[in-house]
């Protein structure tokens, strides 16, 4: 794993953890800078992996 | 991270897998676009969005949700000898590889049927089913392909859109025989058939039915609950125990008089006691 994992900038949306609860229908795709441009509508059915990550 | 992740993606998206990633530090959209070009990265990359109610304990981090949209995982992540891994929910301590896991959920993709064939006239509206991509721009084609002037087009068309059109429909009268008493899996059939037919009839029906289930939760939050115990009281009045249904319908029109099932509750309160 290539931490580090403690940093994090900022945290995004909500932090409520209610983990567990979430669906797919929580995932706000915001706006698509690279790949396909997929709703969450597109992504049912669907294996989903949603990642966060940093540049540095 | 990210080559793996690339090559993860490119080996499964054929399956089922799709990779949305959000980055985290503010970076520019042409400097993700730079960094995850150099990487090989072909998946969906995307800023301003990301993941309602997440708690992110650091990056990277990796929720993983099966194709019936639930959480699997709030932990995937790369192992040290550079195979991913997950932590299950219930078990937040154990990782465990991700790889098996994954086709295993592809297993639960549910594929909709195209019939015996043949198909050597249909070939992409085949690769676009096994995909489940455009599922409604399928039906409509195929609709359109049953009265083609090629004879064997046509033929081919019948026979896919018998078999695609029946299994959508099968799916939607499912939804609409369950919705009275178990509404939140009738959504979630109605939500993924809106989905998958989009732009066709059957895609519009279950979209109008959807909507309206969504509109009376609003209305009446209350009603799932309701109408389980109605059923109750009925079970008891059908089985010569009336007492017992008269206190339970009592109890619905207390608690939940703004629902259907009170109004229903009150109509065999006032039955019971007319007898």
């Amino acid at each position: 794993m290539p931490s580090p994992r403690a940093l994090l900038p900022f945290i995004i949306l909500a932090t409520s953890g209610l983990a567990n609860a979430m669906t797919l229908d929580d995932l706000v795709p915001g706006k698509t800078v690279l790949g396909p441009n997929l709703s969450v509508a597109d992504m049912k059915g669907k294996v989903v992996l949603v990642e966060f990550w940093g540049t540095h | 991270m990210f080559p793996s992740l690339a090559g993860l993606y490119k080996k499964y998206e054929k399956d089922g897998l799709h990779i949305i990633g959000f980055e985290c530090q503010g970076s520019s959209a042409t400097a993700i676009g730079d960094y995850a070009k150099a990487a090989g990265a072909t998946f969906q990359l995307a800023i301003k969005g990301g993941l309602r109610g997440a708690k992110i304990s650091g990056i990277p981090q990796g929720f993983l949700f099966g194709p019936d949209g639930q959480l699997v995982s709030n932990d995937v992540f790369l192992s040290t000898n550079g195979q991913f891994a997950f932590s299950p929910l219930n078990d937040p301590s154990h990782g465990t590889l991700l790889e098996p896991k994954l086709k295993a959920l592809f297993q639960e993709i549910t594929s909709m049927p195209i019939g015996p064939g043949p198909y050597t006239k249909l070939a992409q509206l085949v690769a676009q089913v096994k995909a489940n991509k455009d599922l409604g721009t399928v039906l409509s084609t195929l609709r359109a392909k049953q009265d083609s002037a090629d004879a064997d087009e046509a033929k081919e068309a019948k026979m896919m859109f018998a078999a695609l059109n029946g299994a959508a429909q099968k799916e939607l009268d499912q939804a609409l025989k369950i919705k009275a008493y178990n509404s939140a899996n009738a959504l979630r059939i109605l939500d993924k058939l809106a989905a998958q037919f989009a732009g066709d009839a059957i895609g519009e029906k279950a979209k109008a039915e959807a909507d309206a289930i969504k509109q009376k939760q609003a209305a009446q939050p209350n009603e799932p609950q309701a109408h389980r115990m109605l059923q109750q009281a009925k079970n008891y009045q059908a089985n010569g125990m009336p007492d017992q249904a008269k206190n339970l319908f009592t109890e619905i029109v207390a608690k939940y008089g703004e629902t259907d099932s009170a109004k229903e509750a009150k109509a065999k309160l006032e039955e019971l006691n007319n007898k």
